[in-house]
């Protein structure tokens, strides 16, 4: 026959009882407080005038946190890409004498369309909208 | 007249703390010498790198401010203002650099020499974990100085795990303290820099050294012993001591005569400039990511490399178990010529990243 468990044993199972349960929501807050919170930018940027676009021309403005890549094509057309390379992340850049889209970290190469030619980039560059409103041309996230 | 003498002083610490004891443990305790014991000084040495680390650091700390808009401009001020202060940081990096070398030539030697065999499994394993801890300060301070390089070095390194599924995604997170390198990341880096990964290091390095003490130097497999070992103190810690030394004098000289230099200042919006490479003892890792094609067979390449080096890395840990024959004290040819073929992958891919 099981003798039943004195006051102090009783206590003591209590407080064990607690402390472990108590563990799990402290723990999970501890794992939930390093992941960061999602604080996406969603919104638009202005990036200048029609006339200030020149032809054959790229360069990188900032839409919330992260670089976009804003080129104008031979034929005047603006279009922007996130210009994080899809390989590895580093910060793309246009190259106005071959017309396409150069990452310098390991060589890939973006047809002016944001498709991978060469190098290690196996996915296309993200396309990112772009309006012309009043002269105005400005970027939205997509 | 109250009146106190040394001896009366000497005694009142001689009762109060274990001294006696611990000489005399300090005293009996032999080291084996056998043609391999130059191999032994890489321990201590890695040893005296990271207390070089710990000094320095502290030091830089002092001046050093973990923002974007303020760190590379403090570093600055370090080299150009505050006294001595090029000197500090050459130092802090070279012994960085130093002390992974002979933390990796540490671990090579024990490796060949199975020096993991029972009973000391645990010393392996606690110092597997002590270079993961090594080589995330690498990693972490790599990016303090908020240069160009630093800024890709970890723009690229933290991007590394993403391709691995499922969770792949959240690891990058988690490093970068968001989707994008910021103020986050770099905050994340410089606390797991100064706080973090120096007192789980601490911590190992207490244990790995208490166990070298318990257990004592092994003699490797079918080695034999010379006839006269020599006494662990003073006679083994003050040769490991001229050893110290004079690493001391060749960290300076180094430091002294090539300063370690600044890259331009971060830009986010700066396209990536040509020859971005993260530091040597990330090479291998990088070199093999760069060859690799997208797709092998029915996998996404990188994820696939990502897996084979987690793999390898358990295997280092666990190797203590693989290795039956080492437990009967035999010689394992097998094994030993498996660690020198990665190790010669891994060499050669150093070399190949420095020649592209
Ligand atoms: C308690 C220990 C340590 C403290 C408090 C500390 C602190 C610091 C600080 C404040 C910086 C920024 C200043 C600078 O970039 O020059 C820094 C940079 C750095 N640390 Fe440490 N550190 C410690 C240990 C280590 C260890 C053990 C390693 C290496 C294995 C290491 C590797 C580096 C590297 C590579 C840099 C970048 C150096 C540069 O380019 O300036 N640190 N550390
Ligand atoms: S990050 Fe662009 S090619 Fe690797």
């Amino acid at each position: 026959m099981q003798k039943k468990p004195d006051r102090r044993t009783v206590l003591n199972r209590i407080l064990y009882l607690w402390a472990a349960v108590t563990s799990v929501p402290i723990i999970s807050s501890i794992i939930r407080f390093i992941f960061p919170p999602a604080r996406a930018f969603v919104g638009s940027k202005v990036i200048g005038t029609v006339d200030e676009m020149q032809p054959n021309t790229g360069k990188v403005v900032q839409l919330g946190e992260r670089p976009v890549i804003v080129i104008t094509t031979k034929d005047g057309e603006p279009i922007a890409y996130g210009a994080n390379c899809t390989h590895l992340g580093c910060v793309v850049r246009y190259r106005e004498e071959r017309g396409d889209i150069y990452c310098a970290c390991h060589g890939s190469v973006f047809n002016i369309e944001g498709q991978p030619v060469s190098g290690p980039a196996s996915r296309p560059l993200e396309e990112i909208p772009i309006k012309i409103e009043n002269d105005q041309v400005s970027i939205t996230t997509a | 007249m109250f009146y106190i003498n040394r001896a009366t002083v000497v005694e009142w610490f001689r009762n109060r703390l274990p001294v006696d004891t611990l000489m005399e443990h300090l005293t009996s305790k032999q080291v084996p010498r056998h043609r391999h014991s130059i191999w032994y000084y890489f321990g201590g040495l890695t040893l005296f790198f990271f207390i070089v680390q710990v000094i320095t650091g502290i030091l830089l700390m002092f001046y050093y401010r973990p923002t974007p808009d303020h760190a590379y401009e403090s570093i600055l001020f370090i080299m150009n203002e505050v006294r001595y202060g090029w000197l500090i940081r050459s130092t802090h990096s070279w012994a960085a650099n130093l002390m992974i070398g002979t933390l990796f030539i540490h671990l090579i030697s024990v490796f060949f020499m199975q020096a993991y065999r029972p009973p000391r499994e645990m010393m392996w394993i606690s110092g597997v974990v002590l270079l993961g801890l090594v080589l995330g300060f690498g990693f972490t301070g790599y990016l303090l100085p908020w240069d160009e390089m630093a800024f890709y070095a970890t723009q690229i390194g933290t991007e590394i795990p993403k391709s691995i599924p499922i969770v792949g995604e959240s690891i990058m997170v988690l490093l970068r303290g968001g989707q994008e390198i910021g103020s986050a990341t770099l905050t994340r880096m410089y606390s797991l820099h100064v706080v973090v990964l120096p007192l789980a290091t601490l911590l190992i390095v207490g244990l790995h050294l208490f166990l070298n003490q318990y257990y004592g130097v092994s003699t490797p497999v079918k080695t034999t012993k010379r006839k006269n070992s020599i006494q662990f103190f003073p006679n083994y810690m003050l040769r490991d001591l001229r050893v110290w030394l004079i690493a001391f004098l060749a960290l300076l000289s180094v430091a002294m005569i090539y300063p370690w230099g600044l890259g331009e200042e971060a830009d986010i919006l700066k396209p990536a400039p040509e020859g971005i490479k993260p530091e040597w003892y990330f090479l291998p890792l990088y070199q093999t990511l760069k060859i690799v094609p997208p797709r092998i067979w029915y996998f996404d390449g990188e994820a696939l490399v990502n897996i084979v080096f987690l793999f390898g890395g358990i295997l280092l840990i666990v190797l203590p178990f693989i290795d039956r024959r080492s437990r009967n004290k035999e010689r394992n040819i097998f094994i030993k010529v498996v660690g020198l073929i990665i190790l010669i992958y891994l060499i050669g891919m150093t070399i190949f990243a420095y020649m592209d």
